[in-house]
C-alpha cells in the first residue's frame, strides 16, 4: 500500500493495489500538475488495466482543484470506464454538503463513464 | 508618491469594495498564502461555501495564468520563479468579481482574443460541450495548463467574461480579464 501525504497544494493519496481501494483527498493545485501526477497516475493506470473480474473502489474527497488537475482526473475516469467492462468499478464522490462546485465536478465526471457505479456522498 | 497619493490610492481601492488586490511578482508560494487569506476572510464573512469555492477557483486560475504566461518574469536559481501581474477580488452588490491583468506578447494576442471571444459568446450548454471536447484532446500549443481554465471560469460565472487588450509598447499589449460570480 502506498500513501502519499497531502501538502497545501496536493491531495493525500492512498493506493491499496492489493485490495484495489484507492483514495484522493484534499486540495489539488500544484504549479506543475504533470510533474506531480504522472509518476502516480502512469503506474496506477497500468495496474488498473491489468485487472480482471475485480472489485475496484475509488474514494474522492477533493475540496478544491484547478483546471489542470481536472484534466488529470478526467483521464483517470477514462481508464476506469475502459476497465469497467471487465471489472466492477465503484466511485464514491464525497463533497461538503454546501459545496456545489465539487459536486458539479463529480457530475461532469459521471456523465462520461458508462459502467462505473457512481455514489455522491454529501458530508 | 506622497502620503496623500497613497491614501488616495487606498481610498480608491476601498471605494470599489475590493477585498484584496495585488500588484507585483507572484509565485506559487504567494498564491498559496493568498488563497489561505481568501478562505479565512470569506469564511469570517459567512460566505456560502458554493460561492467561496468559486471565488477561490477563479483567483487560483487567474493567478496561475500569470505565473505561467506573464512575459515579465524573474528567474532566480536559488528561488522559485516569479511573474509580474495584478489580481483583485471585490464585490458589486451581492456579486463577487475577480480580475487580473498582465502583459502579453502582441504575437499571442490574436489567438487568445479569438478564443476568449468565442467563450464569452457561448451559453452554458455550449461551454460544457467545449469543456468536454478539451478534456478529451491534447492541450493547445503553447499551453502549460489544460486549455480549459478560461472555459471553466466562464462556466462558473454568472455573467459573460469581460476582457480587453490595450497597447502597451511595440512588443507587448496589456491583457485584462474580469469574471463575475
Amino acid at each position: 500500500m502506498t500513501t502519499i501525504q497531502a501538502t497545501v497544494t496536493t491531495p493525500k493519496i492512498v493506493l491499496d493495489t492489493r485490495n484495489n481501494v484507492f483514495s484522493f483527498e484534499g486540495e489539488s493545485y500544484p504549479e506543475d500538475v504533470n510533474a506531480f501526477f504522472d509518476p502516480i497516475m502512469n503506474p496506477l493506470k497500468t495496474h488498473l488495466k491489468n485487472q480482471q473480474d475485480s472489485n475496484i473502489q475509488f474514494d474522492f474527497f477533493l475540496t478544491y482543484f484547478n483546471s489542470a488537475s481536472t484534466k488529470v482526473f478526467f483521464n483517470l475516469f477514462s481508464t476506469l470506464d475502459e476497465i469497467s467492462e471487465f471489472n466492477s468499478v465503484t466511485v464514491n464522490w464525497k463533497h461538503h454538503e454546501e459545496d456545489d462546485t465539487a459536486e458539479e465536478f463529480g457530475q461532469d465526471f459521471k456523465e462520461d463513464v458508462n459502467n462505473v457505479s457512481f455514489n455522491f456522498i454529501a458530508i | 508618491m506622497t502620503l496623500n497619493d497613497f491614501r488616495t490610492l487606498k481610498e480608491m481601492i476601498e471605494a470599489k469594495n475590493i477585498i484584496f488586490c495585488y500588484n507585483g511578482y507572484l509565485s506559487q508560494e504567494i498564491i498559496v498564502a493568498i488563497s489561505s487569506m481568501i478562505k479565512g476572510k470569506l469564511s469570517a464573512d459567512e460566505t456560502k461555501m458554493g460561492i467561496s469555492q468559486k471565488v477561490l477557483y477563479m483567483f487560483v486560475e487567474q493567478a496561475q495564468n500569470i505565473t505561467r504566461y506573464s512575459p515579465d518574469q524573474i528567474q532566480n536559481p536559488e528561488q522559485a520563479s516569479m511573474s509580474y501581474g495584478s489580481v483583485a477580488i471585490g464585490t458589486e452588490g451581492d456579486k463577487f468579481y475577480i480580475m487580473c491583468s498582465n502583459r502579453i506578447e502582441k504575437t499571442k494576442v490574436a489567438a487568445l482574443s479569438e478564443k476568449l471571444e468565442a467563450i464569452a459568446a457561448m451559453n452554458q450548454e455550449e461551454l460544457k460541450a467545449l469543456y468536454k471536447e478539451k478534456m478529451r484532446s491534447e492541450p493547445d500549443e503553447g499551453s502549460k495548463g489544460a486549455s480549459i481554465g478560461f472555459i471553466e471560469m466562464a462556466r462558473k460565472s454568472s455573467e459573460p467574461i469581460e476582457f480587453d487588450f490595450i497597447e502597451n509598447d511595440e512588443i507587448f499589449d496589456c491583457f485584462t480579464l474580469k469574471v463575475v460570480i
